[in-house]
């Protein structure tokens, strides 16, 4: 059993690392909390993706003259650059919502947001 | 290789390109004619090149840059996609000149631009989910199709479209998030990115029962973060918030375009990807039924509860999408089929309701609410003709899309197995939960107010709303009407899908 825990440690920990990342972004009212929550969940992935790549003894996926080497696979790097750039996009979108958000009402709550939006709301209808 | 064999690369690279150019245009109403003739470029060459496949009836796949797979990456054509093309491209030039009055009033000059750009971002996006064969170009357009959509949303400004964009934002990055994982998995245990070889390896793994759990693990996640970011019940809590408070054009986009982006690459993951056997044995069509099932009827109730138009909306479009997912679980041909035409339908029915809502709610002096929109309708006719003709196809009238929708989905559920009863129930069952709210709804719209009844002063037929809302109803009728041709064009499409 333990074995297979380090064997697999790269996968448990990004498991690990999603499950809290998925629990601050949905548990925190803080929005920068959240967006550090989203930024967890898309860095388990990568570690994920990146760890799949790896193969015990390989080396960097260079070709050097000189014998035959492992080499480790270069694909799954690739797709986590680009789910880097996608993640840097996401929180920076993320972070100019909520720029706006505390200009309008002063409070990074989420929760406090959502009575003053709604509370505007009503005030329109009178 | 004919010229034809061109148009996917070429139209991705004329809205890519189109997009670019869009900020040094930026004055008045110029990005929004550079857009909408792109768009209706991208619709003529669509059509073109639907007519050439419709004849044949092969696809073809193009290797970009002409590297062999599996160096390089490929765009794969055959009927379907060229028609769900041609019909999104239609959608989205109708939308984008419907919600140009509404666009000018929310949108202060200097942003407009920025929008347009935004929009056309969307398109490339949608063009490029229908069009791709490898599944990271789908991740990657996805997340595309994520940001633009959201600033779609927020293009509107006020405190309550901020709110609206940053739930829409978590959930999307959290469905985005599931479908990463989902395809890291699969590409852990095949090897391959591209549809095809992962189809052939996905088959090979699963006759000898090697890797079981990874593969439904990596089907499962991807088919809920598709549905998340489609708002299928039960995850559908961020759209009524980013409809109530977006522009017209930007819903209608929202509502008829993008969600159905994500079920084309849902269709093309369970037909390519993973091949019946292999979801049969994990149970996946039946979840995909529950799924829709349960959608179809607690988005209707909860639609009627609605006071406000465009939540209203926002939930019938939540119920319309469970009528896809119910389509796919069927897991039959007919029922796959079921759901390309569902697509087509809502594609152009609900843009159509949301241009007329929107026109309605611009001369009732911008009251969302019932009591604001009563006899809306004489003021402005074309746009109340939109919304009644858009709710009495979703309710099931004939010779309109939605019924032949309704029709292709029964005779799917008739040739399924233990599904048919239950199927045939819901689709009764919300066809009358659906004129539970929209029937009185129309007739609100054409009730008799006390005061001014004048229809409002406007360039008559030309004017940019009343040439969407007929542009629509064309399109919806030929699609009722012409049931025919376009489910035969759909057959052939998916045999060589």
């Amino acid at each position: 059993m333990a074995e297979l825990v380090i064997q697999q440690r790269f996968y448990i920990g990004a498991i690990l690392l999603f499950s809290i990342g998925l629990a601050t972004l949905f548990l925190h009212p803080n929005l920068i909390k959240k967006i550090i929550g989203l930024n967890l969940m898309d860095t388990s992935v990568f570690l994920f993706l990146a760890a799949m790549g790896y193969v015990d003894g390989g080396s960097a996926p260079i070709i050097v003259h000189g014998g035959e080497q492992v080499y480790i696979n270069p694909v799954p790097g690739g797709l986590v650059l680009t789910g880097i750039v996608v993640a840097v996009s996401t929180t920076a979108l993320f972070l100019a919502l909520t720029c706006r958000l505390y200009r309008r009402y002063n409070s990074l709550n989420l929760d406090i947001i959502l009575m003053k939006a709604k509370g505007e709301k009503e005030k329109k209808n009178d | 290789m004919p010229f034809t064999h061109n148009i996917p690369f070429f139209s991705l690279f004329l809205v890519l390109f189109s997009a670019i150019l869009v900020p040094f245009f930026s004055s008045g109403d110029r990005p929004l004619h550079l857009v909408r003739g792109v768009q209706l470029t991208v619709a003529a060459l669509s059509g073109l090149l639907l007519w050439e496949l419709w004849q044949t009836g092969e696809s073809f796949t193009y290797q970009m840059g002409h590297f062999p797979a599996p160096w390089g990456n490929e765009l794969k054509a055959g009927p379907l996609e060229a028609l769900l093309a041609l019909s999104f491209s239609l959608v989205m030039v109708l939308s984008m000149t419907g919600g140009g009055a509404d666009l000018r009033r929310d949108i202060p000059t200097h942003r407009r631009g920025g929008y347009c750009l935004l929009m056309q971002l969307l398109y490339a996006a949608l063009l490029a989910m229908v069009y791709t064969n490898d599944l990271f170009t789908a991740y990657v357009f996805i997340e595309i199709a994520a940001i633009t959509a959201c600033a779609a949303v927020v293009a509107k400004e006020s405190g309550r479209s901020v709110v609206a964009a940053i739930r829409y934002l978590i959930f999307s990055c959290l469905g985005s998030g599931l479908i990463l994982l989902g395809i890291s998995m699969l590409y852990s245990v095949t090897g391959h990115l591209l549809m095809e070889d992962l189809g052939r390896a996905v088959a090979g793994l699963a006759a000898e029962g090697r890797y079981m759990l990874p593969l439904t693990t990596s089907a499962l996640l991807m088919t809920v973060g598709l549905s998340i970011k489609s708002a299928q019940f039960p995850f559908h809590a961020w759209l009524p918030d980013a409809h109530a408070s977006a522009t017209t054009s930007a819903s209608a986009i929202l509502s008829g375009l993008v969600l159905k982006g994500y079920l084309v690459l849902l269709i093309k993951l369970i037909v390519r990807v993973f091949g019946n056997t292999l979801l049969v044995s994990i149970y996946m069509y039946d979840l995909l039924f529950l799924l829709g099932l349960a959608g179809m009827l607690f988005s209707s109730v909860a639609a009627l509860r609605q006071e406000d138009v465009k939540r209203m909306v926002a939930y019938s479009s939540s119920a319309q999408i469970s009528y896809i997912f119910l389509a796919l679980g069927m897991g039959s041909l007919g029922g796959i089929a079921a759901a390309c035409f569902q697509i087509l339908a809502h594609a152009f029915t609900k843009p159509m309701i949301f241009v007329g809502a929107g026109a309605m709610i611009r001369v009732g002096n911008g009251g969302h609410y019932w009591s604001d929109l009563r006899g809306a309708a004489w003021k402005d006719p074309a746009a109340g003709v939109g919304f009644t003709v858009g709710g009495l196809s979703l309710c099931g009238l004939p010779l309109l899309a939605g019924f032949s929708a309704k029709y292709s989905l029964a005779v799917a559920a008739l040739g399924a197995q233990w599904q048919t009863m239950p199927a045939l129930f819901g689709l009764a069952a919300s066809s009358v939960l659906n004129a539970m709210y929209y029937i009185p709804a129309i007739l609100a719209i054409w009730g008799r107010r006390n005061g001014e009844v004048a229809p409002a002063a406007g360039k008559g037929w030309r004017e940019e709303h009343r040439l969407a809302v007929a542009g629509f109803l064309v399109c919806n009728v030929a699609l009722g009407v012409a049931v025919g041709p376009v489910l035969s064009c759909i057959y052939q499409g998916l045999e060589v899908l």
